[in-house]
């Protein structure tokens, strides 16, 4: 429980930045940058957001740029409307995803 | 025997946010749950349930809760339904509505703090302690020369101000005791009637620095029939305790000006050697 945790009830308006693990339950609207992960739980909701960060692990949605310097993972069920720049993507089967990709980095 | 599990357990079933120490977060925070800060939150913060901010966390932000319990920081006006609790090593700054609070030994506080439920008294009291912390920003020494009271202070700068222009008339400038700023100032007012008024009301327009507006301000209470009505006398002040700090070089600067506009260069006063008139040859 070292790490941060967004519960799912809160709504946070703004920006986020930091250098340790995101876990968000809740819902972000607003900027998120890390230098480490995020995890987007399967009720979580990041809304209108660009998101910069290591890596990314999205069970919930998100709406908004994600750019990951490591790896973007889309997993089942997730909802994913924006842009991905990151070296490495996952998209899992039953994920949504609409937007562009690019892995150039 | 279930009792006692969901007694022992309610902290960690019901589910807790929290900030951690590298995290930081702008903005409006919303919530139903438990917040743990130990990072910093600036903005503002609304919970149903309690926020806890631990010896790491640093909240800047108005602050809405059902309990708030403070190890670490927060600046900012907190609002409590049920109680707040400023445990040893916090340190709040700001004004606290709470039917319940505790202080505990080791902490610090500094705000107003109301017990009673009534809505209006807070944004008065928010006015009177956001003045509090301004005088601590300004610091002693000022406060300290302009009293307690600022409308004092006023009506005895204005009193000041026009004993000084007095006194520049008879050219005496520090001959009355004085406190140290208008000691200073009344060289300023002084020089300003004497000598410098009427090139400066020449070179007003084409003056561009702001700097000098003080001097300007303080000129007109030398000219004996201008009679400031109390508001204009008020906004002197104001302006002059501004300037006289920033302005110690100022007027040495228009001075400097001044003998440069008013005396020729030296090759144009004193004659060259071997000559009898000075001047261009």
């Amino acid at each position: 429980m070292a790490n941060t945790v967004i519960g799912s009830t809160i709504i946070i308006d703004g920006e986020i930045s930091g250098d340790e693990d995101l876990i968000i339950l809740g819902t972000v609207k607003g900027q998120i940058s890390l230098r480490e992960n995020i995890v987007v739980e399967r009720d979580g909701v990041v809304v209108e957001a660009n998101v910069e960060t290591a890596t990314i692990t999205v069970h919930g949605s998100v709406t908004g740029d994600i750019h990951a310097t490591d790896r973007a993972e889309l997993r089942a069920d997730c909802r994913v409307v924006g842009d991905i720049h990151a070296p490495r993507i996952l998209i899992a089967d039953g994920a949504s995803f609409k937007g562009n990709v690019d892995m150039d980095g | 025997m279930a009792i006692p599990r969901t007694t022992t357990n309610p902290e960690e079933t019901t589910q807790e946010t929290i900030v951690g120490p590298a995290i930081a977060i702008r903005g409006r925070i919303d919530g139903e749950e438990d917040l743990r800060v130990e990072g910093r939150i600036e903005g503002s913060i609304s919970l149903t349930e309690t926020l806890y901010v631990e010896p790491s966390g640093v909240v800047i932000a108005e602050v809405e809760a059902r309990d708030v319990v403070v190890s670490g920081v927060i600046i900012g006006d907190v609002t409590a339904v049920n109680s707040v609790t400023l445990n040893k090593g916090a340190k709040l700054i700001g004004n606290i509505r709470a039917p319940r609070l505790i202080i505990a030994d080791g902490a610090s506080f500094r705000g107003d703090v109301t017990m009673d439920g009534d809505a209006p008294p807070p944004i008065r009291e928010r006015t009177r302690a956001t003045s509090t912390v301004s005088r601590a920003a300004i610091g002693n020494r000022s406060i300290a020369s302009a009293g307690p009271s600022r409308a004092r202070a006023t009506v005895s700068g204005a009193y000041e101000t026009r004993r000084a222009s007095t006194g520049a008339t008879a050219s005496t400038g520090t001959s009355t005791p004085r406190t140290s700023a208008t000691a200073t100032a009344a060289p300023t007012p002084a020089r300003a009637a004497t000598v410098r008024e009427p090139a400066r009301a020449v070179r007003e327009p084409s003056e561009p620095a702001p700097r000098r507006e003080p001097v300007r301000d303080l000129a007109p209470p030398a000219r004996p029939p201008v009679a400031g009505r109390p508001e204009d006398d008020d906004v002197t002040l104001v302006i002059k305790h501004s300037a006289l700090r920033k302005g110690e070089i100022p007027p040495d600067s228009g001075d400097d000006d001044g003998t440069g506009t008013r005396r020729a260069k030296k090759s144009a006063r004193i004659p060259a050697r071997g000559r009898h008139k000075a001047g261009r040859r």
